[in-house]
Formats: structure tokens, C-alpha cells, sequence
């Protein structure tokens, strides 16, 4: 049996729709995210990306339609719950605790899942990973945007996940720090799938796989990065026309 | 606050013994100093305030929730003891865990709207649930004793040296407790939950069910201090459950620091001199009361102890001819 | 007896109303919870009542007391300005100050309760139910100063300028506003609405120091059921004025419980919706936790 073959659905949604009053940000979302893979979403602004990522992991209720996780239906489990179950996430803006050490941001993470005598240890390798090992005594809120998303990722990493869903990682950070951060991510995959949404088509590309497209919250197209870069539609839908 | 993490217990245990030993030592032999016991009952009340701010701090300065009805846990746990003391003439000892059960349950039944709500919707909510049991006691006036209360409650044991030691354990158990708590990651996680809620759940956290635990853990610790106050004062009246008692708190915390808390001995060592000098001009002593939170508030946002600290640490490095860097 | 709760509700709703707007403009636009509101009110009570007793006339005391009231109103602003901008200062700060009027009052004019004779003596049958003429003309009087003050809201350019700092502040200062300014019209206005209420009501109700937090209690419950300045804000005065009044009509105790009553209310309403009754849909961070 060769069963490295088969390819095992990890996220799914299914008919997935959020209305805020009468404006429906997300609709009729089907979507499926295969384990092991680099997933990319892309969008205009307002197109509904991060608000998905809101649903799936428990901060908005859906207002129809369904998440599941390994099989299992989450949609309607609090955030606390759906991270311990193996979903994490970052933010647009780095959910840090900026009146802690960056060190204490990551020993929280570590908290509950690791053995007391061990976490010092962890949060020392989770900070390895995302490069920001030598500002582990800083207090997050003297910390530039860059090593806040890196802290932000080292918190996801500890949580132990088997996905994670990074919301514009690469958004306010230098051109060096994006490559920078890319490398990170490209680490991390061996054990963990990710979805990626960004706007820097230049740093995300290179990275995934596959590419959901999003468009007024819906799902507009889904195909591979080049055949994404090929389509003339998509170039419309950002800026309103063709690049000839 | 810079982390306090990684330093074993033993470690900790040496410093805490060398700066409080010796204060510990103090207090330890006032008893063998006077006999008055008007000096007495200052002291146990002083006690039972520090007890009474210490519970406030630690969902006030810790998780930074700044709860106005905090004197709620405080009269029901003393109303218990009262009722059953006075009508049922049970003893102290056998009133306690039924009076400290009381503020636990009275503390669930208000953390659950609270821990869910944020910013002026919570501190309405804790200014709320007072004024409504108050309501109550009104509603039954015989029960409850309406404006009079109940008094003629009994001492907390019969000899003045003992109550003081009650006071005096309960107090430094309290406080070790607390500080077990804070130094501990529990303790992290109620900072960080005050800092950013949402990245705290981000690692994934039950933040509702932490802010639960530790708010009835605080009623909890405000009951002792009301059943305390009960026994000492022998009266209870409906004014222990008011805004008025439930600023105590607040304010022997924002004189010593929020957040801090040994600043709770400094913030209730003024808040008591202040309450027994006033005495003499009783018709004036909530004016100053309030005036003295006015001040506060508008020109000493550090907490009074904070200036004072400034004051000796100044002196101090002035003393050793350098100048140090302040924390 | 249906019909005479509605009257009553009607003549206190009204009151509540101008009461709570001037609540609700200051947390609007200043963002802070005036805890020291129900002050305005009760001093209006107490000026009206030492202007009659030194002029005798209502025609003088009446303006007086409410000029003086809005002088209060803006030595309150130049109190609290300070930490204006930090909320959990500002809770403490207006209790306090709220709390230091209060006893100032207390050692003035003792513990005693004061009437202050009505403007208008005797009261009208409407359809059997004995309506006092005072109270009447306090509810028909808030609603006309409330009315003005809308009217001052939308189309006066201060009150425009109001409008613009209570919801986004970042834009009104760009276009030029002042922000300091207009904190301070606004909190004078709060004391200049409880003034009307005040000075037309009070004469009914008992004087006495403490009924400043009461007040504050009211209003800020109002305010947390009725959202900001909107027309479910006004029907929320009325609500909160009906619970009083049928707790009062229909249990022995039920003055004693009427406010434990409302407060429970709110309180059981703040658990199905954490963002009260006409806060924003929750983002995000906003709690789904």
C-alpha cells in the first residue's frame, strides 16, 4: 500500500458563509487543505481572506456552512479550543503581550504542553527557529514590527500545531525581512501545513503550492501559482484591468 | 515587570525570607510590646484591609480587572457570620467555612456576566450586583437588621493576643499564597491576559475560565476579610457591602502601587491612620477620605509608594555617590 | 391601574431621558464615564433650593440655579481634565469628586431631607388617575429642552463638532477642531441638561445628598441599554422608568428593590449580548472567547 500516496484532507469547509448585517463577507466557500501542503490565499482587500480565517478558527460564528478539522466538525468551537486541537494563527497585527519579555510571550505558548522542567529549554528553540533569540529579554513592546511576527510565529510553533494560519505575514516588514521570514516559513513545513494570505505576490509565490483567490467573498479561482500568475481575470479583479 | 521565571523555589524562598523576615520578626512581637486594646483592634482591622486590597489587587492590578463591588464578597461573608452568630449563636470557628462558602458562591454567580464582558460594561456590572443584594436585605428588614445591621456579634476567640495572631496568619498565609500564585505561570498568564487577551488565547488558553478562577479565589480571600472585620468591629451594617467599602481597596491599592503586592501594607498602613486620626473630626472624614483618592488620582498616578520609594532611592544613591538607573 | 403606570412612566421616562442624554454625549465624546453625573442633578436641587429661600421668588431662583449649575458642570470639566484621558483614572476621579460634593453637601445642609415648594401648585384628573401639575410640565419642559438640544446637535456647528469627535476623534483633529474645546462644552452641557431635569423635578422628589449615585446608577444604565444618542436610547428611559414603576406599584418592598430590579435586567441582558443592546457586532478580538 502506498500510503504516503494518499493525500489526507486536514481542513475543509464546507458552504461556508459570514454576513455582518446585511453585507455577506464571505459566501458559499468550499475549500479543502491537504496535509502536508503550502497553500496560498490571495485577494483583493475587503475580498473576505481574513474574515475566513476568522470563521475557521472560531472568532467569528459562521452564519452558514461548516469547518472541519481532520474529519471532525469545529465550526462552532471557541478560539481557546480550536488552537489545542492543533489550528494555529497569526494576525494582521502581531497578537503579542507587549508588556512581556518576548521570552515570556513564548513561555506562554509553552505553558500546559510541555513538562515544567523542560519549557526554558522549548522557548529557547522555538526562539532559534524564528530568529529571535537574541532579543529574548526585550519587552515586546520595544520590539520592531519584523521580530513581533517572528515572536508571533515562535508563539504558534509552540502550541505544538499541525496547521497554521498566517494572516499577511509579510505585511510592514523590509524587503530583506521577507525573505527572511520566508525561509522561516519554508522551515517549518516539513511537519506542519500551512495557508498563507499576503498581498506580496513576489515573496508568497515562491512558497506554496496551491493558490485560492478570493474575490468579494467568494472563491474566484483556485489553481497553482503560475497558472494564477497567467490569468488575465485575476490581474483584473486587483487593479481594475490587464498588464498588457 | 521583567520575568521572574526560571529561578527555583529555594532561590526564592531565601530572598523572600531576608527582606520580610525581618518585618515578620516585627509584627511577630508586638504583642509582647503593649497591651492596649484599642492598639489591638487597629492593628487586626489594618490586617484585615491589607487582606481585603490584597484580594482586590490580584484580579485588579494583575488581570486588570477593576472591579467597584468588591465589597460585596467582603459584607456577605460578614452578614453570614453575623446571622448565624447573633440568631443561631453558632461560634466563629464554625461560621467560617460557611461565610467564605457564601462569598465563593456570591463570587461565581458575578464572574460569569463579568469575565465576559470588557471595560465600562464590567465595572457597571460589579457596581451592579452590590446595590441589588443590598436591595435584598432591604426587602426583609427583620432578617437583615435594614439601616441598624446586626450587632452584638461575638470575638473571634476569647483573649485579644490570640485574635491578633489570627489576624496576623491569616494575613502573611494570604500574602504567600498570592505570591505563589503570581510567581508561578498562572501568574504570567494573568499579566499577559492584562496586556493582550487575545494572544493568550492564541496559545490556546481558556482565558474565561482563568479570569472565573481567579475572581472567585479573590471573593474568596475578601470573605476572610469580611468575617474578620465582623468579629472585630460586632457590628455589620449594610454600608460593608457600599460603594464606600468597596473604594477601600481601591485605594490602599493605588496608594501603594496596583500590582504590587506589598504595597498593599504601605497603601492600608496610611489608609488606617488616616481612618482612626480622622476620629476626632468624624463629620469630615469621608470628605478627606475622597479628597485624599482626588489627589491621588490626579497628581500621584504611581501610587504614593512609588514617590516615597523615589525619595530613599534618591537619598540613597545620593549616599553612595553614584547615580543608579530607577526600575 | 395599567393607565396610571403608563402615566407615571411617561412623566419619569422623560425626565430619565434628559438626564441620560447628557450621560450618553459625555461618554460619547469624551469617552469617559462621568461617575460624578448624578452631582448636576442633585445640585441644581440644592441651588434652586438656597435661591428661593434667599430671593423667594421662583422666577429668579429657577435661572440661577440652573446658570449656576452649568458654572458647576464646567468646574467639574477643569477637576477631571487631567486624567481625562485614561478611563480607569477618570472612574476614580469622578467618584470622588463626585463623593467629596457630596459630603460637602452633607456637612452644608446636614442630613436632612429638603422640599423645595413646587412651581405649580395642584394636580388634574386624567381619565381618573390624579396627575400632579409639576410633574407634568417637568416631563413636557425635558422633552422641549431635549428636542432643542437635538436641534443644537445637527444643525449649530458646535454641535456638529460634537458629532465629530464622538466618533472619530483622528478625523475631527484634522480638520481642525478643538478637541479640548469641545470635552468641555460637552460636559457643560451634561450639567446644563440634569439641570433642567433638576430644577423642574426635584421639587417632587426628596433632596438629599445621596441621590447623586442613584442618578449615576440610572443613567448609566440607560446609557449601557440604550446605546448612544439614538431613539432606542430614549426608549430605553422609558423602559427603565416602567421597571421602576411597576416594582414601586406592585410589591410592599417595592421601593426598596426597584433598582435592584433594572440592575438585574441590565445585568441579564449584558449576558445574552456582552456588547449591550446596540454595541457593535463583534470583530475578532472582541470576545468569542
Amino acid at each position: 500500500m502506498r500510503e504516503n500516496n494518499i493525500k489526507k484532507t486536514l481542513l475543509a469547509a464546507r458552504g461556508l458563509a459570514k454576513h455582518f448585517g446585511g453585507l455577506a463577507a464571505i459566501e458559499d466557500i468550499h475549500m479543502e487543505v491537504e496535509k502536508g501542503s503550502m497553500i496560498g490565499i490571495i485577494g483583493p482587500n475587503g475580498s473576505g481572506k481574513t474574515t475566513l480565517f476568522n470563521v475557521m478558527t472560531g472568532y467569528l460564528k459562521a452564519t452558514r456552512g461548516e469547518v472541519f478539522y481532520e474529519g471532525e466538525k469545529i465550526s462552532g468551537m471557541r478560539p481557546f479550543a480550536i488552537v489545542n486541537k492543533g489550528i494555529a494563527r497569526t494576525f494582521q497585527v502581531p497578537q503579542c503581550c507587549k508588556q512581556l519579555t518576548i521570552r515570556e510571550n513564548i513561555h506562554l505558548a509553552c505553558i500546559h504542553r510541555c513538562p515544567k522542567n523542560i519549557i526554558e529549554e522549548k522557548t529557547r528553540e522555538f526562539a532559534r527557529i524564528a530568529k529571535i533569540e537574541s532579543s529574548l529579554d526585550t519587552l515586546a513592546t520595544n520590539v520592531p514590527i519584523g521580530y513581533l511576527r517572528k515572536t508571533e510565529l515562535a508563539m504558534a510553533l509552540a502550541t505544538n500545531p499541525q496547521l497554521i494560519l498566517l494572516d499577511e505575514p509579510f505585511s510592514g516588514l523590509t524587503d530583506l525581512e521577507c525573505y527572511e521570514l520566508a525561509a522561516i516559513i519554508k522551515g517549518v513545513r516539513e511537519k506542519i501545513t500551512l495557508v498563507v494570505i499576503d498581498h506580496k505576490l513576489k515573496h508568497l509565490m515562491p512558497i506554496v503550492e496551491k493558490v485560492f483567490v478570493l474575490n468579494e467573498g467568494r472563491l474566484f479561482f483556485e489553481g497553482s501559482p503560475e497558472e494564477v500568475a497567467r490569468n488575465p481575470e485575476i490581474q483584473r479583479i486587483y487593479i481594475g484591468g490587464e498588464i498588457k | 515587570m521583567s520575568g521572574k521565571l526560571g529561578i527555583p523555589l529555594s532561590q526564592k524562598m531565601k530572598k523572600i525570607s531576608k527582606r520580610w523576615g525581618v518585618l515578620l520578626f516585627l509584627q511577630l512581637g508586638i504583642p509582647f510590646v503593649t497591651d492596649n486594646p484599642y492598639y489591638y483592634k487597629v492593628l487586626i482591622i489594618f490586617y484585615l484591609y491589607v487582606i481585603f486590597a490584597m484580594s482586590w489587587d490580584l484580579i485588579g492590578g494583575y488581570l486588570g480587572i477593576g472591579s467597584f463591588g468588591h465589597a460585596l464578597f467582603f459584607g456577605l461573608s460578614a452578614y453570614t457570620t453575623a446571622i448565624l452568630n447573633v440568631k443561631l449563636h453558632w461560634p466563629p470557628l464554625v461560621n467560617f467555612p460557611l461565610s467564605i462558602l457564601c462569598s465563593v458562591i456570591i463570587a461565581f454567580i458575578v464572574a460569569k456576566p463579568t469575565v465576559r464582558l470588557k471595560g465600562h460594561y464590567l465595572t457597571l456590572v460589579t457596581f451592579a450586583f452590590p446595590v441589588i443584594v443590598t436591595n435584598i436585605f432591604f426587602a426583609f428588614p427583620d432578617f437583615f437588621g435594614a439601616d441598624i445591621g446586626i450587632s452584638g456579634l461575638s470575638r473571634l476567640s476569647r483573649s485579644r493576643v490570640v485574635d491578633f495572631y489570627i489576624a496576623f496568619c491569616a494575613t502573611w498565609g494570604i500574602y504567600f499564597i498570592l505570591r505563589g500564585v503570581i510567581h508561578s505561570d498562572t501568574g504570567l498568564i494573568l499579566r499577559a491576559i492584562q496586556s493582550n487577551e487575545a494572544a493568550v488565547i492564541s496559545c490556546g488558553i481558556d482565558t474565561s475560565r482563568i479570569k472565573l478562577k481567579m475572581f472567585i479565589l479573590s471573593g474568596m480571600f475578601a470573605g476572610v476579610a469580611g468575617f474578620l472585620y465582623a468579629h472585630v468591629i460586632k457590628i455589620v451594617e449594610p454600608s460593608n457591602l457600599e460603594v464606600h467599602m468597596s473604594m477601600q481597596p481601591v485605594v490602599i491599592c493605588i496608594l501603594g502601587g496596583i500590582g504590587t503586592l506589598t504595597g498593599t501594607f504601605f497603601g492600608a498602613m496610611i489608609v488606617t491612620i488616616v481612618n482612626e486620626s480622622l476620629r476626632v473630626v468624624e463629620q469630615y472624614r469621608n470628605l478627606i477620605f475622597y479628597l485624599l483618592i482626588l489627589v491621588i488620582v490626579l497628581f500621584l498616578p504611581k501610587g504614593l509608594k512609588w514617590y516615597i520609594d523615589g525619595v530613599f532611592h534618591f537619598l540613597g544613591s545620593k549616599l553612595r555617590g553614584v547615580t543608579l538607573a530607577r526600575k | 391601574m395599567l393607565f396610571k403606570l403608563l402615566i407615571y412612566t411617561f412623566i419619569s421616562g422623560s425626565i430619565y431621558c434628559v438626564i441620560a442624554s447628557g450621560f450618553s454625549l459625555v461618554f460619547g465624546v469624551a469617552n469617559i464615564l462621568n461617575l460624578a453625573h448624578g452631582v448636576y442633578y442633585m445640585m441644581a436641587g440644592y441651588f434652586l433650593y438656597t435661591f428661593f429661600v434667599t430671593t423667594q421668588s421662583m422666577a429668579v431662583a429657577i435661572p440661577l440655579a440652573i446658570l449656576c449649575t452649568i458654572l458647576f458642570g464646567l468646574f467639574s470639566y477643569f477637576v477631571i481634565c487631567r486624567v481625562i484621558d485614561s478611563p480607569f483614572k477618570t472612574l476614580l476621579a469622578t467618584f470622588a469628586f463626585g463623593g467629596a460634593i457630596s459630603e460637602i453637601i452633607f456637612i452644608i445642609y446636614g442630613v436632612s431631607t429638603y422640599g423645595i415648594p413646587n412651581i405649580i401648585e395642584g394636580s388634574f384628573l386624567l381619565s381618573d388617575v390624579p396627575v400632579v401639575k409639576q410633574a407634568f410640565v417637568a416631563a413636557l419642559v425635558a422633552l422641549l429642552v431635549l428636542a432643542a438640544f437635538v436641534f443644537f446637535l445637527n444643525k449649530t456647528d458646535t454641535g456638529r463638532a460634537m458629532k465629530s469627535v464622538a466618533q472619530n476623534v483622528e478625523v475631527a483633529k484634522l480638520t481642525g477642531i478643538n478637541i479640548n474645546q469641545v470635552k468641555l462644552v460637552t460636559v457643560t452641557s451634561a450639567a446644563f441638561l440634569a439641570s433642567i431635569a433638576g430644577v423642574f423635578y426635584l421639587p417632587l422628589q426628596s433632596l438629599h445628598p445621596s441621590i447623586w449615585m442613584n442618578i449615576t446608577i440610572l443613567s448609566f444604565v440607560i446609557v449601557v441599554l440604550g446605546g448612544m444618542g439614538s431613539l432606542k436610547g430614549i426608549a430605553a428611559s422609558y423602559i427603565i422608568a416602567f421597571c421602576e414603576h411597576a416594582t414601586t406599584l406592585s410589591f410592599a418592598e417595592g421601593s426598596y428593590i426597584k433598582n435592584g430590579v433594572y440592575l438585574l435586567l441590565m445585568i441579564i441582558i449584558l449576558m445574552m449580548r456582552p456588547q449591550g443592546l446596540f454595541g457593535k457586532d463583534l470583530g475578532p478580538f472582541e470576545v468569542r472567547t
